[in-house]
């Protein structure tokens, strides 16, 4: 395995020999540069670990300070390259004050080091690696099903321009070998990938001398979305997550395009996702699960200083939560209209086979007055089966917290309703499904549905349908029709958000689909 | 019995080359001094005794084609026969250094060895070789 990569920038070109000898001897991958420029070129196409330079580029000019520029320049572009400034005897005083760490405590360099101690380099560059890096290169990464590329080549990103794949699965295994520094070896196995773009793995690692650890979540994404995860969670997670089940610790890594998470849990033992969970367990452990994913887990939501909004514009308000965009709204629609059966459309609405009218969901739902008295506390914001983990006495764990923050009290319910809704029930019996939804959603009450016995008869719709009632009875109160209004409104949003989301499964798209048309007639009236 | 150290007397123009080579045997137990030029490196050698003179065959490095420091390798041969000469090579001046090794028109051999700058680390073995 390379031990890393060196950039060296230094203008005498038997410095710059002799150095790169120093180094690629002890295993480094050393690329050269004369000047701050061709060193800019270099970093562009390439991804370094350690930046060694040289402080006077020009040596026929005695004030040249183009390293310490170049420096800067480095921490613009990649904040994680360790750099080391070289020195000749003059500068010295000059380069301790250019290291001094800024306000926040940011140090522009790892180290410096006077030409007079260059044989002393190649032990400054390890040490950089142990202590400013804390790359574990020794490090053993199982992925028997070759799921690391796999999944590193579909991370999104939105910030930054996509790198290689096969950049982007060295930055992930980078990121391993940061989060995993402890460990001699890790078994990575995949877990579902949320819509959040981020590569999500179930680690179990082995400690040196230690032997097996707990089980570990790792989130590995672009660097701003991971970012904001970190944020979200120091400003609010805590105070919403009970049950003592809070990830412990969160460690951070980041590499020059991607940022990880290690998610800690204390007394976590199987890792499975709820999705996972869902499909393997009994009713009667689903049921359980979800009294403790929200009496437990998610209850502090629940005291944690919600507060009441009469009238309140829920339409803004989902479109903000779930981030839907009316022309996307309208785009997707079109496509899925493009001669697909069951859908056709015309100045009526929207047709089911051609034999059930309903609204067109998009325009019901970009149009219709959405306002309802609602509650808004802290909440997950992204609360659905593949954020959630369920441990071996079934009890329930959160991660992703990239989008926690004020919301409606009712939205973590609502996307639970039609994760199971669309996610776990993989029948593709539009007059099936449409039944099912038309009783779900026309019912006086929604806490209060009773599935007829052809409807019962289908195991997987059965059990999602005791499941969603389970949470309704959970989210909403008794005889409020003005919080049953409320979660429908989500209901709407949260189907209308699976129907634009291009690489989910046709069928869920259309089931969605269905969903959001049916709840668009039922709030019409 | 402490042996002495032995001297050393570093002649390049360039502070960053001086910096590194006095680096480089001053680590090793060697007392070093530096000069910049021709004139400044007899001016120290006459201030005492030295072992070994390590000089830089291109004193002005923005002239392509300068030599100095084979003919201050001369000088010094003349009139300190026993300190021992090693001619520093730098970044295109590798062929030029050959005939160093050998005697030159008047008879005299100029160097003991040569090094070139950009494997600067094999220094301390060839020293090793030339000074007894």
């Amino acid at each position: 395995m390379c031990k890393g990569r060196v950039l060296l920038v230094d203008d005498l070109p038997d410095m710059r020999t002799t150095l790169s000898g120093l180094l690629s001897d002890r295993g480094y991958l050393v690329r050269t540069a004369s000047s701050r420029f061709e060193a800019l070129q270099l970093l562009e196409a390439e991804r370094f670990h350690v930046a060694v330079l040289d402080v006077r580029l020009d040596d026929t000019d005695e004030d040249n300070q183009d390293g310490i520029t170049l420096m800067h320049d480095i921490n613009g572009i990649d904040p994680t390259v360790a750099v080391i400034i070289l020195t000749g005897y003059a500068t010295v005083g000059m380069v301790q004050e250019a290291l001094q760490p800024d306000s926040n405590g940011f140090a522009p360099a790892y180290s410096f080091l006077q030409k007079s101690e260059i044989m002393r380099l190649p032990e400054q560059v390890k040490g950089a690696f142990d202590n400013a890096l804390r790359i574990n290169d020794a490090l053993i990464i199982e992925d028997t099903e070759k799921f690391i590329p796999h999944v590193a080549n579909k991370i999104r990103f939105i910030d930054i321009a996509k790198p290689d794949a096969g950049q982007v699965a060295e930055e992930t295994c980078e990121i391993l070998q940061k989060l995993f520094y402890e460990c001699e070896r890790i078994e990575v196995r995949p877990m579902k990938r949320g819509y959040s773009g981020a590569a999500v793995f179930a680690v179990t690692p082995w400690y040196r001398g230690r032997g097996r650890g707990e089980a570990r979540v790792a989130k590995i994404g672009e660097h701003a979305l991971v970012e904001k995860e970190r944020h979200k969670y120091r400003e609010l997670v805590q105070g919403i997550v009970g049950g003592h089940r809070l990830p412990l610790t969160l460690h951070f890594a980041r590499t020059r395009s991607l940022s990880g998470i290690l998610y800690t849990f204390a007394g976590l033992g199987a890792t499975r996702d709820f999705a996972i969970f869902y499909r393997e367990a009994g009713l009667a452990q689903v049921l359980s699960a979800l009294d403790n994913l929200f009496q437990e887990t998610c209850f502090p939501w629940r005291r944690n200083a919600i507060t009441s909004h009469s009238k309140l514009d829920l339409r803004e308000t989902y479109m903000r939560l779930v981030r839907l965009k009316s022309e996307v709204m309208q785009s997707s629609l079109e496509r899925m209209m493009a001669g697909r059966h069951p859908f056709h459309r015309d100045s009526q609405g929207l047709w089911l086979g051609g034999e059930f009218l309903l609204p067109d969901p998009m325009k019901f739902a970009l149009t219709a007055d959405l306002r309802a008295d609602s509650q808004i506390a802290i909440i997950h914001g992204d609360l659905y089966g593949y954020n959630v983990l369920v441990d071996e006495r079934n009890e329930t764990w959160l991660i992703d917290f990239a989008v926690a923050d004020r919301g409606p009290l009712l939205q973590d319910y609502v996307s639970f309703e039609t994760f199971t809704r669309f996610m776990m029930v993989q029948s593709s019996d539009w007059k099936r499904l449409y039944e099912w939804d038309c009783l779900s959603y026309n019912a006086p009450d929604l806490r209060r549905v009773e599935l007829p016995p052809e409807l019962a008869a289908i195991p997987e719709i059965d059990k999602a349908h005791r499941a969603i009632q389970k949470i309704r009875e959970l989210a909403l109160p008794e005889n409020d029709p003005d919080a049953a209004r409320a979660y429908l409104i989500g209901v709407l949003f949260n189907a209308i958000k699976v129907v634009t989301v291009m690489d989910m499964e046709p069928a869920h798209r259309d089931h969605a689909l269905i969903t959001a048309a049916v709840v668009a007639e039922r709030l019409k009236h | 019995m402490t042996k002495e150290p032995r001297k050393v007397l570093v002649v390049d123009d360039l502070p960053d080359w001086r910096a590194t080579l006095r680096g480089l045997l001053a680590g090793k137990g060697f007392e070093v001094e530096v000069a910049e030029s021709s004139d400044q490196a007899i001016q120290i050698l006459e201030t005492g005794r030295f072992d070994l003179a390590l000089v830089d065959m291109r004193l002005d490095d923005t002239d392509e084609d300068n030599k100095d420091g084979l003919l201050l390798a001369r000088k010094i041969r003349i009139r300190w026969p026993s300190i021992k000469i090693i001619i520093v090579t730098g970044y295109g001046t590798t062929e030029d250094v050959q005939y160093t090794r050998g005697p030159d028109a008047s008879g005299l051999v100029l160097a003991s060895d040569f090094v070139p700058k950009s494997d600067i680390v094999q220094l301390l073995t060839t020293i090793q070789r030339v000074l007894p």
